[in-house]
């Protein structure tokens, strides 16, 4: 199983650069996410090494083979698109049979490692159907297969599952990831669904402008974000805006406004650098006991309720830092309304510092 | 009584009426006129009434009128000229409409333009002066060169269609054929044809029926000595009547077959094609 | 997005070259080519020589006709916007039986050609037709003075009922495209129908109406087929009999072609508004899939 490499990829439409200058390392057998918002860049790179996009400069190397100029047809890799393109005038066993087809398979072959793929996904007894008969999770199930069949050096799929329903997508994030597991392919899997990239990814590469700006694992990038975009990307983030005032170490100390102290993560930082402290809900604790005073050294703070929403399992609140607002969640049991005053306290090794 | 819904529904039935008699008067007098054998002012209907001038027609009768001679040759020489042109016509227009729908091409506004003109201005101006041109290289009044009028005038048509079906199947469609190993040539075939075909089938129908009807290049480039079913209607339009009516209304039916396919295929294509 | 070459870097033909070459090529020839000597011809004289001869002539003999040309065509156009903008609300704001009748019924003169029509309209509208009769018979004309209408009249008659129809297809298009809310949203505002079709309907659909004019007018001015079988050589007559008789009788290409020019003339504001508006929905639709 091959392994697949981006080298200096450029990719400009006219002035604008979709793909800046990007090299990437996906290892072989790792299931490795391109995660950003709209227009930065991950579809573009993804079409570029499924062929589609001719790139301006840069190269792409399957294992030991250059790919950079081969046609999509024989570069061996399979695609899984978004809005499935299932041939509507071919039945699922045609659409599957298609490619091992033009492998010149002889057709009892076809047949099993058609049967194969069905079960594969559970479709079975499904080939004399037409696409249109299916509902969109099997359409996206038999998308999945098609590309699987040829048994490809590397499995590029470009948001899969944003054309299906909540609780369909939690399913299928889940299959996805156990079909990789067993079929162990090289694979490259586009989303801008920060959980979905968590729940599948052995690597995250988050994108913003055509560059890679964070690539790690799924917990690396979410509790150590390089920046305040990956902050704010993953998961819901609070920045307080502050300056540097010492460093202890592994540990940094921000003054925020109005004599405000928040102690956190040393990330190469001076003092006297303005930075952004992201504060995330699940870092703060509540201290119900009381009687803890208000203390800036020992991260611990006296906050305003100013907003307090009911979601169901939690309570959603919006906080008032001394003149910053973050969001934090509560248990139900012990609900808040807006004017109440609570004693909060951070774990400083959770508290990322990000430089402006 | 007089309520508002009385006056609505009063009023859309007058406009019904009016709407039917001015559309399908026209076409009832040609009827009419086809079967009157003798139709004399100011009787509402014909006196006598018969199939004759349909038998004279299709050369099943000898008649006595003026002008009322059997329409076969110039029928079947209107089919074979048709039959010829779609031929012809698909061969340029499917390659070129598959070009402008796939490609951006650099300087596919200019060639839009080329194909656009035809319908921006007066095409007669067009044939007088291939009517100069084929006098001298000596097409003026032979059958190639009618042919070669109605490509043209069916080709605009013929490009704008195909090129509408072919954008109208998404590329990702082709890109999975190749996503599988297929080659552009192959993805074509297997994928993008099968698809486009009714659009192409509906472009082709459209193309046939377009010479099948035309007039004005065939009356410049064409005489005298050729005599399409169009040119029979004009000319026997001046002496009889009834028999122009009959070629009017053999000229009717392909027209109005194609309306009622058109209103199938455009239901039953949409919803079951795109999927 | 497909790529434009077959090949990497180095010499050779994109492929829609080849594609599209032949087509254009004839288009080149059959087309260009005689548009391009449809107005040069028209400057050059019996001798040969470049002269303004043709237009002089033109001027003296024909004014009458390109006026008529120009009225009939107003005439036509403006009737026929009308009443495809009247029907085309009508279907747009009932689903009575009648109107599903009518959508049904009003498409048929759309796939007439325009020969058909002609003859229709020559056994229709004729001094002893059909429509003469029933008049006379429903006592709006005297029997023995039945209604002449071999002239602009007929013309108009003939181009209005065979190009509503169309007009209509092309208008009731860009008014089924107005989603429902943008007309909720004025009637809940207070606006009664004629406001919401004059504030609403209409300023939306612009662009539908403005292309359904524009190919209406340009047709009337280039038809030849309906004047001739209905008006012939009668005067006043149109541009394009005009042409076929100095073609036909007087083999005088460069008056003829001057008459053509005229109509160029006519159709110049309509056409270029056309080209562009089409250039530009096309340079968008190729942009779009980028």
């Amino acid at each position: 199983m091959p392994d697949l490499r981006l080298r200096s990829i450029v990719k400009k439409y006219g002035k604008l650069k979709a793909v800046d200058n990007l090299s990437l390392d996906v290892r072989e057998g790792e299931l490795l996410t391109l995660l950003g918002p709209s227009g930065c860049g991950k579809t573009t790179t993804l079409r570029s090494v499924s062929g589609f996009v001719t790139l301006t400069s840069g190269d792409i190397y399957i294992g030991e083979r250059k790919i950079t100029d081969i046609a999509p047809e024989k570069r061996g890799i399979g695609l899984v698109f978004q809005n499935y393109a299932l041939w509507p005038h071919m039945t699922v066993f045609q659409n599957l049979a298609f490619g091992l087809q033009i492998k010149k398979l002889p057709s009892d072959q076809i047949k099993k490692k058609v049967e194969q793929g069905l079960a594969l996904v559970k479709l079975e007894g499904l080939e004399s159907r037409y696409p249109r008969q299916l509902s969109g999770g099997q359409q996206q199930r038999v998308a999945l297969v098609r590309a699987l069949v040829l048994e490809p050096d590397i499995l590029l799929l470009d948001e899969p599952l944003s054309n299906l329903d909540a609780i369909l997508r939690e399913q299928m994030r889940f299959e996805i990831a156990q079909i990789h597991k067993e079929s162990k392919v090289t694979t490259i899997y586009v989303t801008h669904d920060q959980t979905e990239a968590m729940v599948i990814s052995d690597r995250i590469a988050v994108l913003e402008s055509g560059r890679i700006v964070q690539l790690g694992k799924p917990a690396e990038v979410y509790s150590r974000p390089a920046n305040r975009f990956v902050a704010g990307f993953m998961g819901t983030t609070s920045f307080i805006h502050g300056r540097v005032k010492e460093i202890r170490g592994k540990l940094a100390v921000v003054a925020v406004n109005k004599g405000i102290m928040i102690t956190g993560r040393n990330n190469s930082l001076e003092t006297g650098q303005e930075v952004d402290v992201a504060v995330r809900p699940e870092n703060i604790r509540f201290l119900w006991e009381g009687g803890q005073s208000n203390d800036s050294k020992k991260n611990t703070y006296e906050v305003r309720v100013t907003r307090a929403a009911y979601v169901g399992e939690l309570i959603d609140y919006q906080l008032d830092l001394a003149g910053s607002l973050i969001r934090g969640k509560g248990e139900v049991q012990k609900k808040l309304a807006p004017g109440d005053k609570i004693t909060i306290t951070l774990d400083p090794e959770q508290i990322s510092i990000l430089k402006g | 009584m007089f309520t508002k819904r009385f006056w609505i529904i009063s009023c859309e039935i007058i406009l019904l009426l009016l709407v039917f008699l001015i559309i399908v008067g026209p076409m009832i007098s040609i009827f009419i006129w086809s079967v009157a054998i003798r139709w004399y002012w100011p009787n509402t209907l014909p006196q006598e009434i018969g199939l004759d001038y349909w038998l004279q027609a299709l050369g099943l009768q000898k008649s006595l009128a003026i002008g009322a001679v059997s329409i076969v040759p110039a029928f079947v020489l209107s089919i074979t000229i048709a039959v010829i042109v779609v031929a012809i016509c698909m061969v340029l227009a499917i390659p070129a409409g598959y070009a402008l729908a796939k490609y951006k091409i650099p300087f596919g506004p200019a060639i839009l333009f080329l194909f656009l003109m035809p319908n921006a201005f007066p095409q007669q101006p067009i044939f007088i002066n291939l009517l100069g041109l084929f006098t001298k290289i000596g097409l003026a009044g032979t059958v190639q060169g009618v042919i070669l009028v109605h490509i043209l005038v069916g080709l605009v048509f013929g490009v704008w269609i195909t090129s509408a079906t072919f954008k109208s199947i998404p590329v990702y469609l082709e890109e999975a054929a190749r996503s599988v190993g297929a080659g552009r040539i192959k993805a074509f075939f297997r994928i993008t044809l099968p698809l486009a075909a009714p659009g192409l089938l509906a472009s082709a129908v459209f193309v046939f029926i377009t010479s099948l009807d035309e007039f004005t290049g065939t009356f410049f480039i064409g005489l005298p000595f050729i005599n399409t079913l169009p040119m029979a209607l004009y000319s026997s339009s001046g002496y009889n009547m009834q028999f122009a009516s009959v070629i009017a209304i053999i000229l009717l039916i392909p027209s109005l077959g194609f309306m009622i396919l058109i209103q199938k295929v455009l239901k039953a294509e949409y919803v079951g094609g795109m999927g | 997005m497909a790529e434009k070459r077959l090949i990497r870097r180095g010499f050779s033909f994109p492929p829609y070259i080849f594609l599209l070459f032949p087509a254009v090529l004839f288009m080149l020839l059959m087309y260009g080519y005689p548009f391009i000597t449809s107005i040069s011809r028209s400057f050059i004289g019996k001798q040969g020589t470049l002269s303004l001869e043709n237009y002089v002539k033109t001027w003296d003999l024909y004014l009458k006709d390109i006026l008529f040309t120009f009225a009939v065509t107003l005439f036509s156009t403006s009737m026929t916007a009308v009443l495809a903008i009247l029907l085309a609300v009508y279907l747009r704001f009932r689903t009575s039986v009648v109107s599903r009748i009518l959508a049904g019924l009003y498409k048929m003169p759309i796939f007439i050609p325009f020969v058909v029509v002609a003859q229709m309209m020559r056994s229709f509208l004729a001094p002893h037709g059909i429509l003469n009769l029933a008049l006379a018979r429903l006592g709006l004309i005297d029997i023995e003075q039945p209604l002449e209408l071999f002239n602009f009249y007929g013309l108009t008659f003939g181009f209005i009922w065979k190009l509503v129809p169309f007009s209509v297809l092309i208008i009731f298009g860009g008014f089924q495209m107005i989603d429902n809310s943008y007309i909720e949203a004025a009637r809940s505002a207070g606006a009664r129908l004629f406001r919401v079709i004059t504030r609403v309907l209409i300023p939306m659909s612009k662009s539908s109406i403005m292309v359904a004019l524009v190919l209406v007018y340009s047709q009337i001015v280039g038809t030849f087929t309906l004047p001739f079988m209905l008006i012939g050589g009668k005067i006043p007559t149109t541009i394009t009999v005009d042409i076929a008789h100095r073609v036909n009788y007087f083999r005088d290409f460069g008056v003829a072609n001057t008459l053509g020019v005229f109509s160029y003339f006519l159709v110049l504001f309509t056409a270029i508004y056309y080209l562009r508006s089409s250039a530009k929905k096309m340079t968008e639709d190729q942009n779009t899939e980028v």
